[in-house]
């Protein structure tokens, strides 16, 4: 079993991420479930990813990385021992810490994870804000992932990717960056990453 | 620097459309850009982190819309079966820098606004506010911080 922990601040695309990664995945066959966090009494992101017919587990009212860190280590076991899934894709809140996240994964006593891999969403349009403003949780995104996306690549101006992508690899220099829009969905330095994953 | 606040809003409101002469969606996308920029003008230092609405429909369809900046343009997938004439709809105001108070304040402005805009064409009755845990929870104090001190 895989756990693809995909992460990015408020907005910056995750669920349109999550919808096409879990296409894909169960497009190959590979039995995929979305585990979603979600700050608030009511999850809006799970209840369009139900629409769209996935299998949605939910985390509410409350952030995975600090007050939830417990619950998600539940959740995952009672997941993984109902469903077996190859794939677990987990959407922490925009306003989770990684870190803390991964420190809350290393309670998990399930059957062996193959692999935990952390994509990040940048949002190219809004990355010059949000590095001034919220500028350690952006980093830390950036820090922890082993591929960073660049999201919204179909709105955002040449100038905008090019510092999305600049900003990613001078705090992440060995991550791959690549482009992602939900209008052109993964190009091939994208598809070749998710690959290594589905092996 | 300071700390910027953060306090989530969730909100359930029941949209009716009196007539048929008016798309549901220009009047949805006028509420919440009007929301989000009533954050903006009124609190210039706070941060719209996202604001996020969704209706879903018995025949399976849905309608998510998308503020991530008032500078943007409202993200919108999905669609409103052609002959709704009142739909529920559920509101995640993720805004950092407001006051919850502050922000059911912004909302009813923005509602307000709108409903005089497209007058008679809509109304809209709040079905319920949800409350969301103490702040505590969402004090992310060693990694959200702010330029100047905030409006309140």
């Amino acid at each position: 079993m895989k756990l693809i922990l995909v992460t990015g601040f408020l907005g910056s695309g995750k669920t349109s991420l999550i919808i096409r990664l879990a296409d894909l995945f169960c497009k190959k066959d590979r039995k995929t479930v979305v585990l979603v966090n979600e700050i608030g009494d009511i999850g809006i992101d799970n209840m369009v990813m139900r629409k769209l017919g996935l299998n949605v587990w939910e985390l509410l009212n409350g952030c995975v990385c600090c007050s939830l860190a417990g619950d998600l280590v539940d959740m995952l076991h009672q997941l993984v021992s109902d469903h077996a899934p190859d794939f677990v894709v987990v959407e922490p809140s925009g306003a989770a810490d990684p870190s803390s996240v991964l420190k809350a994964l290393s309670f998990y006593k399930g059957p062996v994870l193959d692999k935990i891999a952390i994509l990040t969403i940048l949002d190219p349009l809004r990355l010059h804000v949000l590095m001034e403003v919220m500028t350690p949780l952006i980093v830390s995104h950036m820090k922890q992932a082993d591929c960073v996306v660049i999201g919204k690549s179909d709105m955002a101006t040449s100038d905008e990717m090019t510092f999305a992508e600049t900003t990613a690899r001078k705090y992440n220099p060995s991550a791959p960056v690549v482009p992602f829009s939900t209008v052109q969905y993964f190009n091939d330095a994208f598809y070749k990453e998710i690959k290594t994953w589905t092996k | 620097m300071d700390k910027m606040i953060f306090e989530p809003l969730a909100l359930e409101q029941m949209w009716r459309r009196t007539t048929k002469d008016h798309d549901w969606v220009p009047v949805l996308l006028d509420y919440l850009s009007s929301l989000g920029s009533l954050c903006n003008e009124r609190f210039p230092s706070s941060l719209v982190g996202h604001i996020k609405a969704m209706a879903g429909f018995s025949s399976g369809e849905f309608i998510r819309f998308s503020v991530v900046s008032p500078g943007l343009p409202v993200g919108v997938d999905g669609h409103i079966p052609k002959d709704c004439t009142s739909l529920t709809l559920t509101v995640n105001v993720l805004v950092y820098g407001i006051s919850r108070f502050n922000l059911e304040s912004l909302n009813a402005e923005a509602l307000l606004q709108v409903l005089y805009r497209w007058d008679p064409a809509f109304s809209v009755t709040a079905l319920k506010r949800l409350n969301v845990l103490n702040k505590n929870i969402y004090d992310h104090s060693n990694t959200i911080m702010f330029k100047e001190k905030h409006n309140e």
